[in-house]
């Protein structure tokens, strides 16, 4: 297996901290934490989560690598990042199969690449150099998209596997984003499931999203709709137990409520196994 | 022809990031269904909300004195000035005081700068190095005959800042959701503000001048006796220092030494009684 199988896992936020270092967690077997957030120098974020390491399985995942922009990749992030693995010593790490940057404007989005074979190539050396400065596989998520390039002549499952294969690397699939971008450009969300290599896929991403007119948008405020569970459950199908995380970043609910949440991706992945046993 | 990825990437960014989406930049992306423009409009929304709320939870107290419709065209501003650079979103207006007081931002009230600079100063000492705290019972483990020389840094999180304004009332007023006070009509002279960590508590406190005077030396590797020096016009110098030392050190505000306290040199002994 090319990457661990975790269970069912939580983001590690602020609002959160109080109850997670109070009290075991029961349900949740995982934190994932924004990597961004803490390459900091100390400070109560940097003791939370090494007191949450001492009990639990962290992953680390990323919004500023860039990875697709045409701007030099930034090697300090890239210092800030390997100096925070090597304290984390994560389970995962991943980031956006986006870029966020140009001509050294930062703007804190995670943007579409265009699918062509000239951004395969550059994504995949990207990738390469990544991988050798923390010196492991990263993961790259799928992100939320609401336009494709005219120029795009390849499609986003499709670039997605093609990059993960040649840079030897993993994939997080956000089955949320699956079904925002799917319906958003009109693509086929069993099509994207199919299109993936099973075996590279190490890391599932759920959470809610918003109506806005004739488009979705990936707002991480809502709980998981039908529609996206139903995916979740065709894409374990697909894959297996892949380590699982319920993100939300806005009206985020009490800690108990987000993990009590969680467990219905624990009773999807349960009966999923269970009918493959049995038949 | 096909563009290549670096002129894709610079149209969609120009597009994105400009005062407005030109009609020219339309055809970068497809239509499928709904029109490019409301396509590109969620991108050219988001970059803007994104920057903008991480500017709101750096600088709540700004943010809240200014009200929403000032603070969206204050953030405007700053960003058309400033794009970020950095991959931190904490960093996205580490220039706002600086922006604020060099007249960026001309229906600012007085104090707005200084305010600006010291939300940053506490995010900045949020978010700095951990450090033992010094305590008495280090400092009595100190000869007596040693007191003078003695040097005491101050926790690597602490800054002090000089205002020139009222923004530390202003804070304290936001903080307690009291009214403004207001404006003064003549100008404020300069004090001095100490912001630091303590455990995992930002604290502020203005500090009287002789207070900022010492402290400032202390910082910069003063010892014990020039920081009575410092308070020649004071009636008991050393005692005055004392104090002055006392209350920071109860406040946590002095680093401890990962070897024993910093001594310059001998002690004579008319000084041996300071403690």
């Amino acid at each position: 297996m090319m990457f661990p199988r975790l269970g069912i896992g939580l983001g590690l936020r602020p609002p959160h901290y109080p109850r997670v270092t109070g009290a075991p967690c029961p349900g949740v077997d995982w934190f994932e934490v924004i990597s961004e957030n803490f390459m900091i120098a100390g400070g109560n974020p940097r003791r939370v989560l090494a007191q949450v390491r001492e009990s639990y399985p962290v992953v680390l995942h990323g919004v500023s690598l860039s990875i697709g922009s045409v701007d030099p990749l930034d090697e300090r992030y890239l210092d800030d990042l390997v100096a925070l693995c090597r304290d984390v010593e994560p389970a995962l790490v991943s980031d956006h199969l986006c870029w966020s940057s140009l001509g050294g404007h930062t703007v804190h989005d995670l943007w579409p690449m265009p699918y062509t074979e000239e951004s395969l190539d550059h994504v995949v050396a990207r990738v390469g150099h990544v991988q050798e400065r923390l010196r492991r596989r990263i993961l790259l998520e799928n992100p939320s998209s609401y336009a494709v390039f005219s120029a795009s002549d390849l499609g986003e499952a499709e670039f997605l596997a093609e990059v993960a294969r040649r840079a030897d690397c993993g994939i997080l699939l956000d089955v949320n984003n699956v079904w925002v971008s799917c319906q958003n450009n009109r693509w086929d969300p069993h099509a994207y499931l199919a299109a993936l290599p099973a075996e590279r896929v190490g890391q599932i991403h759920l959470a809610g999203h918003s109506v806005e007119g004739d488009l979705l948008i990936d707002t991480h405020d809502h709980a998981v709709c039908d529609p996206v569970w139903e995916l979740y459950r065709e894409t374990i199908a697909r894959l297996g137990p892949v380590s699982t995380l319920l993100e939300r970043d806005d009206h985020i609910p009490p800690f108990d409520e987000l993990a009590a949440e969680a467990q219905r991706a624990r009773a999807i992945v349960e009966e999923v196994g269970r009918a493959q046993l049995a038949g | 022809m096909p563009s290549s990825l670096a002129e894709l990437q610079r149209r969609f960014h120009d597009a994105v990031t400009g005062d407005r989406i030109p009609e020219e930049s339309l055809d970068v992306v497809r239509a499928d269904g709904v029109s490019p423009r409301r396509r590109l409009d969620v991108y050219f929304n988001a970059y803007r909300i994104r920057i903008h709320d991480a500017i709101a939870a750096e600088f709540p107290k700004v943010s809240l004195a200014l009200g929403p419709e000032r603070f969206g065209e204050l953030c405007r501003r700053y960003l058309a000035k400033h794009p970020t650079s950095r991959p931190s979103l904490r960093d996205a207006a580490q220039h706002l005081a600086a922006f604020v007081r060099g007249g960026g931002w001309p229906p600012a009230p007085s104090w707005l700068a200084d305010l600006a600079a010291l939300e940053r100063a506490r995010t900045d000492a949020f978010d700095g190095p951990e450090a033992r705290p010094l305590t008495r019972e280090d400092l009595a483990q100190i000869p007596p005959e040693e007191i003078a020389f003695l040097r005491l840094p101050l926790v690597p999180t602490a800054s002090i800042l000089e205002l020139h304004s009222i923004a530390d009332t202003v804070w304290t007023a936001l903080e307690k959701e009291q009214p403004l006070p207001e404006e003064p009509r003549e100008a404020v002279p300069p004090r001095g503000v100490l912001v630091w960590r303590r455990d995992i508590t930002v604290i502020h406190r203005t500090l009287a001048d002789d207070e900022a005077e010492v402290l400032r030396a202390l910082a910069a590797g003063a010892t014990f006796a020039d920081a009575c020096e410092l308070l020649v016009q004071h009636e008991d110098p050393p005692q005055r220092a004392l104090q002055i030392i006392l209350t920071a050190l109860d406040g946590a505000a002095f680093v401890a030494p990962s070897e024993p306290l910093a001594v310059a040199r001998p002690l004579p002994e008319d000084l041996g009684e300071l403690t």
